[in-house]
Order: C-alpha cells, then sequence, then structure tokens
C-alpha cells in the first residue's frame, strides 16, 4: 500500500521542482517528469493491486494535518478510488509518452508542470473525502486544463482554452456555492460525515436545492447537453494528445465525484437528473455527430455521448429501488463502460495526433498503408462502438440486463443511440478503409499500448461476464476462435493459413460431431460445419491475394455460426451473433469496392441485433424453450434481427452490394450459410415465441407475406441486375423469401419445406458462388456483359452452374424442385391462396434470371479479352462438383435429405406427424398429391440417353460451324461484328414492370439517413460557437435544474 | 442581510458581463466580479452580527465560545477561493494575451471558428 | 412397367401424329380465313420427314446439339405425365410420376433447353427471341396460376387425377362452369402459351426471324417441331383435364382437345401482334382481373 497523500504531495512538489530545473536541464527535466509519473503509475497500481488481490480490505483513510475528519481535511481511497487513480495515472503516463515522443511543446517546462498539475488535480478530485478540498482540486484541474488546451498556442485551441474558462469558471463558482451550502445545512464538509447526517436529516426542499446547485456545478463539467458547447470546442480546438488525457482521466475524475456525491448526499431527484440530462446527451449527441466531418469534434460529440451514457448508468446504480444485484451488475458495467471508453477514446486521439488534416476526407484511404494504425484504429472504434468482445459490448450487456423492465424504453433509447453510434462510426471507419491514403506518423506505441489493454481488458470482461450472467459458453468454441486470433497474429502464408484452417475445421467436425444430433440445433450444425468446410476448401486457388486477416475472421465467422447453433440461451446466441456479424463485417470490407457496402452492412446487422438484443431483454427467461409471453412486441423485434441477416424485405437494401462487392471467396459463405443461420434464428423465434401468442396466426401471415414479397421483388430485381454477384445476392435473398414463408406456414409440410429449402439453397447458391468466384478469377470481371461463350473455355463449370440453375429455377428432376413442391403443397393445404399465387409467380420470374445467367456467362459469343480464359482452378472445381453430385443425388433421392428433416420434426411438438409419406410407385405423398422423384430422375434421364441416341444415330452429319458462322439478317457477319447480346436482355419487359421496380424501399431507407442527418445538423446549429450564447444556456438550464428537480414537498 | 444581496447583486452583475458583453475583456472583469461576489456571499454566510473573530486568546472567548464567534471555516475557505480566484484570473488574463496577439482582437464575435 | 412404357410410347407417337396433324389443320383453317387454299393437312408430316431426311446440319455447340433433345424431351415428358383418360391404365401414362406442380414445372425443361442451344448459336436474334419469350411467360403465367390455385384450393388436391375426378358428375361440374372466370383467364393464358398472333412475339417472323430456332436447320429442326406438336397436345390435355372435366374414353379425349385447339385458331386470325409490353401488361391486367373473381369468391367462402 502507498500512501495515496504521497501521490499528491510528491507529484505537487515536483511540479514545481520541474519548473526550476527545466531552467537548468530540459533533459533532466524530462527524466524528472517521467520518473515522477511512473512513480505515480506504480503507486497507484499498487494501491488498486492491493484491493483486487485482497491485501487491503478495508478503504484507506488519510488523515492531514493532524485534525482527525471529520474536522481535518482527509483523503479516502476505496476500492473505486483506487482504480480510478491507476486508470488516470495509466492515462497521462501513456499521453505523456505520446508527447515526449512527438515533442514537447516550448517552453517545454511549462508543459510538463501542467501535465503533473492535471493528474494530480485529477488524482485529488479522486482520492479527497473533503468537499471544500475537492473543489481546490478541480480548480487545480481546471487551470491546468485551461493551460494545456492554449498550449498549443493556435487561434483554435486558445479559443478553445478560453471557452472552457469562461465555462469552468461558472461551473466551479457552482460548485463552491454548492460546498458551502452544504457546510451551512450540515455543518460539515467531510464527505463521509455529512452522507451520515444526510441519512438522519430531514431532506427538506433547501437541502435539494443545495446539493443541486453543487451537481449543476458538476454536470456542466461533465458536459450533458445542452451546456456541452465549451466541451466539444475543447475536444475540436485544443491538441489531441491533451484532449486524450483530459477524457481518458480528468473527465473520469469528475464523474466518479458526480456518483459518490449522489451517493452521500441523497438527493431525491438524482435518478430522474442523470435519466434526463445523460439519457438526453447521449442520444442527441449520437444523431449530432452523424455529419459531423471534422474528426475532433465527431469523436468530441462521441465522448460526450459516452459520458451521456455513464450520467444514465450512475442513475440507476443509485437507484435505491432496484434489487441489489442489479446494482452490482450497473456497478460493473460503469467499471467496464469507464475503461473502455478512457482507453479507446484516448488512444483514438493520439490516433488523430498522427494526422495531420482535420477534415475526414483527409482520412480517406489511411488504412490501407498503414497496418499497425489500422489495428489501432478498429481496435478503438470497435471497442467504443460495443463489437464483442471489446469490454463496451460486456459493459452494454450488462447495463442492459440490469435495468428493470419497467425502464424498458431506456434500453430502446440506448440501443438507438448505440446504432446511430454505428452509423457515423462506420462512416468514419469506411473513409479511413476506402481506397490508398498517405502514411501517416508513426506515433503509435501509446495508442498500440491502449488497444493492447483493450483487448485484454475484453477477454477478461468476457469470462466475468459469464461468469455473471450464468451463460456458460462452450469451452471448445473458445478455443478455437483463440486459435483463429492465433493465426492472425503469426500472420502465416496464405496456403499455410488456409491449410490451418481446414484441419482446425476438420478438428471441428470431428469434435463436434456427437452435437449434431436429430435436432434443429444439429441440423444447422451440420450445415454450418460441412458447408463451411466445402466454401472453405474452394477458397484455396486465389488465397494469394486475399487479406492476410481473411482466414482468421472467416474461422471466427464459422465459429460463430457453430456457438449460434449451439446456443441455449438467447444471450448466449445474441454474443456469437454479434461475433458473426462483426467478423463478416471485416470480411466483406476486404473487397475493393465494398466499403460503402460494408458500412450499409455494419449498420443493418448492428440495428438487427439491437432489435433482437431488446426481444431478448423484454423475455422473460434466456433459455431457448417454449416461453410465454404475450403481445407481438417481443416475437417482432427478436425475429427482426434475423430477418436482416435473411435480407428479408424491407430489411434487405444492405444485401446486394454486400453480397456483390465482399471478397469472391467470401460470398459463397455470405449466401450459402449465414443467411441459413437468419434461418435458424427465425425457426426458434417461430418455435418458441411466436407458437405461444396469441396473434401467432396473424403474425405469421404477415411474415409469410413478407417473406413471399421478398421473394417476388428481389428476383424481379434480379432479371435486371448487370453484375453476376449482384444478380445471384437478389436471387439468394429472394430464395430465402422462400424459406421464411415456409416457416411462416407452421405446418409440417411447410416447415419440411424450410428446411429443405435451406439445404438445398446453400448447396445450389453455393455452387453458383463458388462457380462465380472461379469465373471472376478467371475473367476478372463479374460484369455480365463482359463475359459470354465461356461454354467452351469452363465445360465443368458450365455443367455445373447448369445444373445448380435448374434446381434453382425448380424444374425437375434436381434437388429444387422438391423444395418447390413441397412448399407450394404446404401453402395450398393452407389455403393462402394470394400468397401462394404471388409464390408461383416469383418463381415464374426466376426463369428469366436464370437463364440469363446462363446465357450471357456461358453462351453466345466469346469476348476477345477472355480467349484465354481456362477452367476454373482445381479446388473451385472439386467444391463445384460435390455440390453438384450433391444436387443430383438429392434430385433423385430426396429423401436423403428428408429423412433427416423429418427426424429433426419429429422432435417438435406438433410437427410430428410430417403430412408427408413415401409410397411405392406415387413417391412422395402428401395429403393433396403426390410426386415420384426417383422415377422423374430415371424418366428424364433415360428419355434424355434415348432420345440422345436416337438422335445421334439417325441425324443428319453434322458439321460444326464456327462462333460466327451464323446467318444474320441474310448475310454472313464479318469478324470484327460483335453479335452477343448481353446487356440489358429484359429491356422490353422492364419497361413494363417499371412502376415495380421503382427502388422505393432504398429511398425510405436513404430518406431516413438524410433526413436525420438534416435534422441533425440542424440542431447542431444550436452550438453557435459564442461564448456568450454558451454561457446563456448554461445558466439557463442550471435554472431549470434548480427549479424542476429540487423536489419541493 | 446587506451583504447577502450586495453579494448576489456582484454575481448577477459578474453574470451580465459575461452573458452580455462582447469583449473578451470585460467578460474576464464578469468573471471576476463573480468571484468577488461568491466571496463576500461566504463570508456574509460565517457572518453573525454583533460575534467577533474566532480568536481564543482574548479572555472573554475562553468560556461558551462557541456563541461568541462567527463561523471560521468559511472565511478560511474564502482566502483559498480569494487565492484561487486569482489564479484563475491570471490564467484567463494571459489566454485573452496570446488570443489578442495572434488575432489583435478582443471581439467575441472573431473567436467562433469552432462550432456546430 | 415394361407394359407401361410401351403403351406411353405407343401414347407418345400418337401425340406427336396428332400434334402435326393439328398444325396441319391450323395451317389449313388460317388459309382460308385468308382466302388462299393453303397446304394439305398433312403439310406438318411432310415437312418433319423432309427436315428428317436432310443430309447435313450444322452444330454450334454441345447445348445447340442438345437443344432438339431437350425440346422433345420437354414436349413428351410433359405429355406423357399428363394423363388423357384417368383410371384407363393404358392412357393415364406416367401420371402416377406426379401431380400438377410437377407438370407445371416440367413444362419449363423443354423450353430452357431449347433456349439454352439457341443462345449457344451466337445468332442475335436468339436470345432476343428467348428473352421474350421468358418475358412472356412471365405474364401468361399469371391469369394461368390463380386459375390452377383456385382449382387445387378448391378440389384439396395438387393431383390432376384427383382434379379430373372433383369434375364428374354431369358436364355442370365441370370447372369451365363451376369456376368460369378462372377458366376464362386460363384459356386467355393459352393463348399466350401457344404464341399464336396477337401473342406471337417469340419467333416473330417479320422481326427477328422466327427468333431462337432461327439457326436450327434439318433434322434438328424436325425434332424441334416434334417436341413443338406434341407440347401443344400436351398443354390442351392438360387444360381438358382441369378445365373440361377429363375424358372418359379416347373419343372424348380428341374431342374436348379439339375443341381446346380451335379456341386460340379463332383469335389468332383476326387480330395483329401485340409489342411485347402490350402483351404483358394485358395479362396481367384483364384476364388477371377475370382470374380474381374466381380467386376472391373462394377466399371469402372459405
Amino acid at each position: 500500500m502507498v500512501n495515496p497523500i504521497l501521490i499528491i504531495a510528491i507529484t505537487l512538489a515536483s511540479a514545481f521542482f520541474i519548473g526550476i530545473l527545466q531552467v537548468y536541464s530540459k533533459l533532466w527535466a524530462k527524466v524528472f517528469f517521467f520518473l515522477v509519473l511512473i512513480f505515480d503509475f506504480v503507486a497507484a497500481g499498487a494501491n488498486f493491486y492491493g484491493f483486487l488481490s485482497g491485501k487491503i480490505t478495508s478503504p484507506i483513510l488519510v488523515k492531514i494535518g493532524g485534525f482527525p475528519p471529520p474536522i481535518g481535511i482527509n483523503l479516502f481511497v476505496g476500492k473505486a478510488e483506487a482504480a480510478m487513480g491507476f486508470l488516470i495515472f495509466t492515462i497521462t503516463l501513456l499521453g505523456a509518452y505520446h508527447l515526449a515522443r512527438r515533442g514537447i511543446p516550448e517552453p517545454q517546462g511549462k508543459a510538463m508542470v501542467l501535465f503533473l498539475l492535471l493528474s494530480l488535480g485529477a488524482a485529488g478530485i479522486t482520492f479527497t473525502g473533503d468537499f471544500f478540498n475537492l473543489f481546490v482540486f478541480i480548480e487545480i484541474t481546471s487551470i491546468a486544463a485551461y493551460g494545456l488546451v492554449a498550449s498549443a498556442k493556435t487561434e483554435k485551441s486558445l479559443e478553445a482554452a478560453f471557452k472552457y474558462m469562461v465555462i469552468g469558471s461558472i461551473s466551479s463558482t457552482f460548485i463552491l456555492l454548492g460546498v458551502v451550502f452544504l457546510y451551512k445545512a450540515t455543518g460539515s464538509l467531510n464527505m463521509l460525515d455529512i452522507a451520515k447526517k444526510v441519512k438522519t436529516f430531514p431532506l427538506t426542499p433547501v437541502f435539494s436545492l443545495i446539493s443541486l446547485v453543487f451537481f449543476a456545478g458538476l454536470l456542466i463539467e461533465l458536459e450533458v447537453f445542452p451546456i456541452n458547447g465549451w466541451a466539444l470546442d475543447v475536444y475540436q480546438g485544443a491538441d489531441p494528445v491533451v484532449v486524450a488525457v483530459l477524457t481518458g482521466a480528468a473527465v473520469k475524475a469528475f464523474y466518479l465525484i458526480f456518483i459518490k456525491a449522489g451517493g452521500y448526499l441523497a438527493l431525491p431527484s438524482f435518478f430522474q437528473l442523470s435519466l434526463i440530462f445523460g439519457g438526453g446527451t447521449y442520444l442527441v449527441s449520437q444523431f449530432l455527430a452523424w455529419r459531423q466531418r471534422d474528426v475532433r469534434r465527431l469523436l468530441g460529440y462521441s465522448s460526450v455521448a459516452q459520458l451521456g451514457l455513464l450520467i444514465l448508468s450512475a442513475g440507476f446504480f443509485l437507484n435505491n429501488s432496484l434489487p441489489s444485484s442489479s446494482r452490482h451488475f450497473i456497478a460493473l458495467a460503469i467499471v467496464l463502460f469507464v475503461f473502455n471508453h478512457s482507453f479507446a477514446k484516448s488512444s483514438l486521439f493520439l490516433l488523430v495526433d498522427n494526422v495531420e488534416t482535420r477534415e475526414m476526407e483527409g482520412w480517406k484511404g489511411i488504412l490501407k498503408r498503414n497496418p499497425l494504425f489500422k489495428f489501432i484504429f478498429s481496435t478503438s472504434v470497435f471497442s467504443i462502438t460495443g463489437v464483442p468482445p471489446f469490454p463496451g459490448f460486456w459493459a452494454k450487456l450488462l447495463l442492459i440486463f440490469a435495468i428493470p423492465k419497467e425502464y424498458a424504453w431506456v434500453v430502446g433509447l440506448i440501443l438507438l443511440g448505440a446504432v446511430a453510434e454505428i452509423v457515423y462510426y462506420f462512416r468514419f471507419y469506411r473513409i479511413a478503409s476506402d481506397g490508398e491514403g498517405e502514411k501517416v506518423k508513426k506515433n503509435l506505441a501509446s495508442p498500440l499500448a491502449a488497444s493492447l489493454i483493450l483487448i485484454t481488458g475484453g477477454g477478461v470482461a468476457w469470462s466475468m461476464f459469464s461468469g455473471y450472467m450464468g451463460i456458460m459458453f462452450n469451452s471448445l468454441i473458445i478455443v478455437f476462435l483463440m486459435v483463429a486470433a492465433a493465426i492472425y497474429i503469426f500472420g502465416f502464408s496464405k496456403p499455410l493459413q488456409w491449410t490451418a484452417s481446414l484441419v482446425l475445421l476438420g478438428y471441428g467436425i470431428y469434435r463436434f460431431l456427437p452435437s449434431m444430433k436429430a435436432n434443429l440445433h444439429g441440423f444447422f450444425l451440420a450445415l454450418v460445419f460441412f458447408g463451411g468446410a466445402i466454401l472453405l476448401f474452394a477458397t484455396y486457388p486465389t488465397s494469394k491475394r486475399l487479406s492476410w486477416s481473411f482466414y482468421p475472421a472467416y474461422l471466427v465467422v464459422i465459429f460463430s455460426l457453430v456457438g449460434i447453433a449451439l446456443s441455449t440461451s438467447w444471450l448466449n446466441l445474441f454474443v456469437y451473433w454479434e461475433l458473426m456479424s462483426w467478423s463478416s463485417f471485416l470480411l466483406v470490407n476486404m473487397g475493393k469496392k465494398a466499403k460503402r457496402a460494408a458500412w450499409i452492412y455494419a449498420i443493418f446487422s448492428s440495428a438487427g441485433a439491437y432489435s433482437m438484443l431488446a426481444g431478448i431483454y423484454l423475455l422473460p427467461k434466456l433459455s431457448i424453450s417454449k416461453i410465454g409471453v404475450t403481445g407481438v412486441l417481443i416475437p417482432v423485434l427478436l425475429i427482426t434481427g434475423f430477418l436482416v441477416k435473411m435480407a428479408t424485405s424491407p430489411l434487405h437494401i444492405w444485401a446486394r452490394d454486400a453480397y456483390g462487392e465482399s471478397p469472391d471467396e467470401f460470398t459463397p459463405l455470405l449466401s450459402g450459410i449465414m443467411s441459413k443461420i437468419g434461418v435458424f434464428g427465425s425457426a426458434l423465434v417461430f418455435l418458441y415465441v411466436i407458437a405461444n401468442i396469441s396473434s401467432g396466426p396473424a403474425l405469421r401471415y404477415g411474415l409469410a407475406w413478407l417473406g413471399v414479397l421478398t421473394a417476388f421483388f428481389m428476383t424481379l430485381l434480379a432479371v435486371f441486375q448487370e453484375d453476376l454477384k449482384k444478380l445471384l445476392a437478389y436471387s439468394s435473398v429472394g430464395q430465402v423469401g422462400y424459406i421464411l414463408l415456409g416457416l411462416a406456414i407452421a405446418t409440417p409440410l411447410g416447415w419440411n419445406a424450410a428446411l429443405y429449402h435451406t439445404v438445398d439453397h446453400f448447396i445450389f447458391k453455393g455452387l453458383l458462388f463458388v462457380a462465380a468466384a472461379g469465373i471472376i478469377y478467371r475473367v476478372g470481371t463479374s460484369y455480365l456483359p463482359h463475359m459470354g461463350g465461356l461454354i467452351r473455355r469452363m465445360p465443368l463449370t458450365f455443367l455445373a452452374v447448369l445444373i445448380a440453375i435448374i434446381s434453382l429455377a425448380g424444374i425437375p428432376p434436381m434437388a429444387g424442385f422438391a423444395g418447390k413442391w413441397l412448399l407450394y403443397s404446404a401453402l395450398i393445404e393452407k389455403q393462402w391462396v394470394f400468397i401462394t399465387v404471388v409464390a408461383f409467380l416469383a418463381s415464374t420470374l426466376a426463369f428469366l434470371y436464370c437463364f440469363k445467367i446462363l446465357h450471357t456467362v456461358f453462351l453466345g459469343q466469346l469476348q476477345d479479352e477472355n480467349k484465354n480464359a481456362r477452367e476454373v482452378p482445381f479446388p473451385i472445381a472439386a467444391a463445384e462438383t460435390i455440390l453438384l453430385v450433391a444436387t443430383v443425388a438429392i434430385g433423385a433421392f430426396p429423401r436423403l435429405l428428408l429423412d433427416p428433416i423429418n427426424k429433426v420434426l419429429n422432435k417438435i411438438p406438433g410437427m410430428k406427424n410430417s403430412g408427408l409419406f413415401y409410397e411405392k410407385t406415387l413417391g412422395a405423398v402428401s395429403k393433396l398429391g403426390h410426386w415420384n422423384a426417383l422415377f422423374l430422375m430415371v424418366f428424364t434421364v433415360g428419355s434424355f440417353i434415348f432420345a440422345l441416341i436416337f438422335f445421334a444415330l439417325t441425324s443428319a452429319r453434322v458439321r460444326e460451324v464456327k462462333q460466327l458462322d451464323v446467318g444474320y439478317a441474310g448475310e454472313v457477319p464479318r469478324q470484327v461484328e460483335d453479335l452477343h447480346f448481353g446487356y440489358d436482355l429484359y429491356a422490353h419487359f422492364r419497361r413494363t414492370v417499371k412502376w415495380l421496380i421503382y427502388p422505393l424501399v432504398s429511398k425510405i431507407w436513404k430518406g431516413i439517413y438524410e433526413w436525420t442527418g438534416t435534422f441533425a445538423e440542424v440542431l447542431r446549429r444550436f452550438y453557435t460557437g459564442n461564448i456568450n450564447t454558451y454561457a446563456a444556456y448554461v445558466i439557463l438550464i442550471s435554472i431549470l435544474i434548480l427549479h424542476f428537480f429540487a423536489g419541493g414537498k | 442581510m446587506f451583504f447577502f444581496a450586495s453579494s448576489i447583486a456582484l454575481i448577477l452583475i459578474g453574470l451580465y458581463a459575461v452573458l452580455v458583453k462582447r469583449n473578451i475583456m470585460k467578460m474576464v472583469i464578469g468573471l471576476s466580479i463573480m468571484d468577488t461576489g461568491v466571496n463576500i456571499l461566504i463570508i456574509s454566510l460565517g457572518f453573525i452580527r454583533g460575534k467577533t473573530a474566532p480568536i481564543i486568546n482574548a479572555k472573554d472567548l475562553l468560556v461558551r465560545t462557541s456563541s461568541k464567534v462567527v463561523d471560521p471555516v468559511p472565511q478560511a475557505l474564502v482566502l483559498t477561493a480569494i487565492v484561487i480566484g486569482v489564479a484563475v484570473t491570471a490564467a484567463a488574463l494571459s489566454i485573452v494575451m496570446l488570443m489578442y496577439s495572434k488575432k489583435k482582437s478582443l471581439e467575441i464575435e472573431e473567436y467562433k471558428e469552432l462550432k456546430w | 412397367m415394361g407394359v407401361k412404357i410401351f403403351y406411353a410410347f405407343i401414347a407418345l407417337i400418337g401425340g406427336i401424329a396428332y400434334g402435326l396433324l393439328l398444325g396441319g389443320i391450323s395451317r389449313k383453317i388460317t388459309a382460308r380465313m385468308q382466302n388462299r387454299r393453303g397446304p394439305t393437312v398433312f403439310q406438318n408430316f411432310i415437312d418433319v420427314w423432309k427436315l428428317f431426311r436432310k443430309k447435313t446440319a450444322i452444330s454450334h455447340g454441345v447445348m445447340f446439339y442438345l437443344a432438339p433433345i431437350f425440346r422433345l424431351l420437354g414436349g413428351a415428358g410433359t405429355f406423357l405425365l399428363v394423363p388423357i383418360v384417368v383410371g384407363n391404365f393404358y392412357l393415364s401414362n406416367f401420371s402416377f410420376g406426379g401431380d400438377l406442380i410437377v407438370i407445371m414445372y416440367f413444362m419449363v425443361m423443354g423450353c430452357l433447353g431449347m433456349a439454352l442451344g439457341a443462345a449457344e448459336s451466337g445468332h442475335p436474334h436468339a436470345p432476343i427471341g428467348v428473352t421474350r419469350g421468358l418475358a412472356q411467360m412471365a405474364g401468361q403465367e399469371l391469369p394461368f396460376i390463380i386459375s390452377v390455385v383456385v382449382l387445387m384450393i378448391v378440389d384439396k388436391t395438387t393431383s390432376v387425377e384427383g382434379i379430373v375426378m372433383a369434375q364428374q358428375g354431369g358436364i355442370l361440374h365441370w370447372h369451365i362452369f363451376t369456376y368460369p372466370f378462372a377458366a376464362i383467364a386460363a384459356f386467355i393464358s393459352l393463348l399466350g402459351m401457344m404464341t399464336s398472333y396477337p401473342f406471337e412475339i417469340v419467333m416473330a417472323p417479320q422481326e427477328i426471324a422466327i427468333g431462337p430456332p432461327t439457326e436450327f436447320s434439318s433434322t434438328f429442326l424436325s425434332y424441334m417441331f416434334s417436341g413443338r406438336s406434341v407440347f401443344a397436345v400436351a398443354k390442351y390435355v392438360l387444360f381438358m383435364d382441369l378445365f373440361l372435366g377429363g375424358a372418359t374414353n379416347l373419343l372424348w379425349a380428341f374431342l374436348k382437345t379439339f375443341l381446346i385447339f380451335l379456341w386460340p385458331l379463332f383469335i389468332t386470325d383476326v387480330f395483329p401482334r401485340f409489342k411485347l409490353e402490350q402483351s404483358v401488361s394485358f395479362f396481367w391486367t384483364w384476364p388477371t382481373l377475370i382470374g380474381l373473381i374466381d380467386l376472391l369468391r373462394i377466399y371469402i367462402v372459405r
């Protein structure tokens, strides 16, 4: 244990000593400066460790000047104070080191003195046990901060410093008045003493008013909306290093005293106060940042918002009406939030210091050339936005689940703000990762340390979280995820990574084989594993051009999918879901032109995930089993998250570009398996939630319409798409719409159809996307009009694609037909007449794009630039072959798939009698009809072969002619003529259905985005930049606080 | 009561300067006035008419001390507060000086570069 | 099973012959209406035979080579999956193989195969014709689907035989009388399926030189011709089963399919050709609305 007074005294003395020392030797002054900081760091660390390890059991009380408290000034250091002290000095040390590497601004001594004073002041605020002493430390901190903000001596920084000074003075006036009034009312200045007195004290309105004066001062310092204009200006104008320390350390000390004072003074309206100001600040600031183009101010808005969230949490933490377990969780959440925000935001501001430009546009492509910078930037951004496994994510979860249900709207508010946060942070991320930017300065040691601390903290938080929430994370999956991380860290060569991934997946299959039982979980687990293995296998040939983080991210996606499939608790599922979403975001973002797509993907998947989280929050229990809920809100919230991943209309607009622009190696997984995990989730919702509510049938009917309309419109859009992958993307989304429809029918037949189509769609769409990857690899474009005639160059791929397309189109005897037959049988059985008609029509429309794929890629004329294209590389061809064989085999023997599905359904109550039985001649028989798959296969193939032989025997002598040897308008075309009809094949049809393909949904979404942005921009004008106005806001709001929150009874 | 009223008046005058004056120098003066007002207010809180300073050396104070002296704590506080106020004013003035050296203006309208 | 295959084969030959004959008749009637003598009703037989006997043929590649086979397979397969005389062992064909949904999807196979072959020819008119055909299909399918869904839902079966059975017991039980609007929609849709005027958009000889089959010649064309003929017959038989109560013996089958065959003929010869946009718009409005009347009816009654 180190006496905290030593920390303060030594730092204070050294601060002034450095001022003298540096006159004689600048070097020694610097050395001394760091020695002091390191001493502080170690001392604070020792205290914190003492508390953590249990060596220090009771709070450290330090008497000063021989007076015992309550008369004398004292220091009070408990666990929280020790932790905060350690945080303050860690951040200060990081900041100081960064500053020293960059070059401490002249006059050097002054900056160092101010730095020490700032950290000392913050530590004093944290440690002190006396209200007047608190005021003194606040002033020390403030004066040091004014000086540091001004120290850059630019116009901007001086302006910021002046504004800070003016508002800071008003704030400290309030605090001083509050302290004196407190003394007057209680006759004491000692915090603990006052707290003791307050307990026995009649809480009169006058006393509330007195505490409110104090809290008003603190709220100004805590940058709550709308009295935070000065703070934003400081974030924008000051030296980023100073800001890093201010936001990471000093403001956090203010926050701690806010909580402590809230506890000591027992202000009755504290909860309302923090709810309104914290929640309001959080939500408003997240939106105000939307259109912000100055990076520093953007981060400022974000800091303010995070602080708002902290204030909000403080309100819940101090609310006595909450059960103590909830308050315990909230305390943990607060610790994690503070930790997360301090390190992430400091790290970001230190990164900002490495970049010359203030404008966000100047960050364009900055990540590309600076890998370390990219790592730190990604880590920090992910931490702040609450991406697993970083601490912010766990903090959010802990906080949300500790908030009692009667404050559900607060959870909604938190999640709404979180979505807004993702919108602007990932716009920033998108700009920074788009294209090739300039190299930046390499002063990255401190931010790197911060991000490593964050990662460690995330790991610790995860293990803590599992313990607290009583969720067992499958340890094997965690191990696999760690191996993925190891692959990332060691960064083997790509082929080695591929091998390692494949081996890992193989081992995973071996270990998880017992879990692949005949139930929904096992079914999807098998799909994920075997499907993932095939698709991973096919990535080999192009692996050389992949990013070195491709395979690790790919593995994380797969193992999160495994985790989702194995989850027995909704919360567990959610954690893996987020992990999957974000690792797939990284994968999508690896595509060259995918930055915008990845951004939209991030927004939609996180919004969906948060909606799901809200639903989970509202559930009465977390285990995935029959849950008695009422009302449609919970199922709608839950299923929205899954529908996003299935890209069900109107949540589909991310899909086209995310599929189209993501790396070709990843798209098969995105379409083939990841959208299916959405199916899994929806199935769970249908099964355990929707099945039990009274409005279930209506909800199912609505979802069925969503499904069928998705199928219809996406198919229609696919018809007019000129990019191979985007066409397949629309097709994929449309097909998944059928699956949703099947689930929504909720009869045994419907679920048969849905589950069958789930696997079958993976087979043919996986095949198509894998083939597309191969074709694009060989041809170098995914633009359909630039292909054509490739049948002669890649016959195997043509055959595979042909069969896949036949399956996709649902033409017997391939596997796809069974899905159609089951679905229509189910629909007719259910007697949903209009839906049936639309479903039929949509599948008719699918023929249009099916032909388009085959024609524009393989048929017609070979383009000159593709003359040398070869068959796709072996692993792709192998994957194609496997899937091709599967399509044909299941086409002939659909029971290969239907029997396992039946086993699965038999486990589900209400689905037991699948409504499907098998008869020798009629084949599969439902209540309505029958279809003999094997007969059709034999019949078709047999007749085909028979006809072929007959034809070959009887036909005339066949002469092969060259491509252009056609009779065109009565003449033979010259060699140079391009007769390939490959662009806008359905121009005529497009003119007919123009009104149907009007991009209404994307316009609406875009409109929401634009209008919110515009609204935010207008609202932002509120911060006029005029200090008079700011001061007026401060006074006005303080008066309002005093008026409304005094709780006058 | 007089002290009380005058301190409130001083605070309000200071606030008025901060809120309305367009000259940054005047704003700093306003802050200083406000500070003074607060100090007087603190003193006035501890002040009890007809009582003496809490210096125990005086003979007549040795018995029933507490009923004869004013509250010493506010006075001690004010001392600190005055020192801090001076420090803040000094810091403010140096910032104002630097600002003036950059833009040669004390008009607050000139310092609106940071906004929105 | 062997017997079954044998009789199916016989039926198929008969189907092709019947199709070719109907084609001849239609040419004759058209000619008469245009005040020409026209070819003999057996002209199609002569044409097919002539083409079949050609000594050489050209091919543009594998899919091109396979196209006629697909075409024949699609036509013949559809024909064989539709029961001509329900309950009759010899004339119910392979209807055990599947129900109406199977047939509807099987019908596409021939078109798709031919489309691919045509597209491989590299002749730009071929894909133009194909895309027109597919778009037209999207148009005409809507009213057809509506009426089929009506039938499947009211009869509570997806099996063609089941639908035929549901119409037994007198002429008034035929769906054409019980669900007249659905029937009208389907019969208008049939005009599109037969791609006869005014829906002669796919081939459009004056415009894109018969489109998809434009590069095919000799044996190839003879196969495609036969396939097309039997495909037409398959559709007539399907319509007979769906709306005219099926057939109890071969004679009825001939009579009813002949009646159905006559229906497009009456329209064809008195109309000019639509543009594709007009065609699709037409199908998606009038016949659809008519079909919707019955759909609404069963929706409400149910």
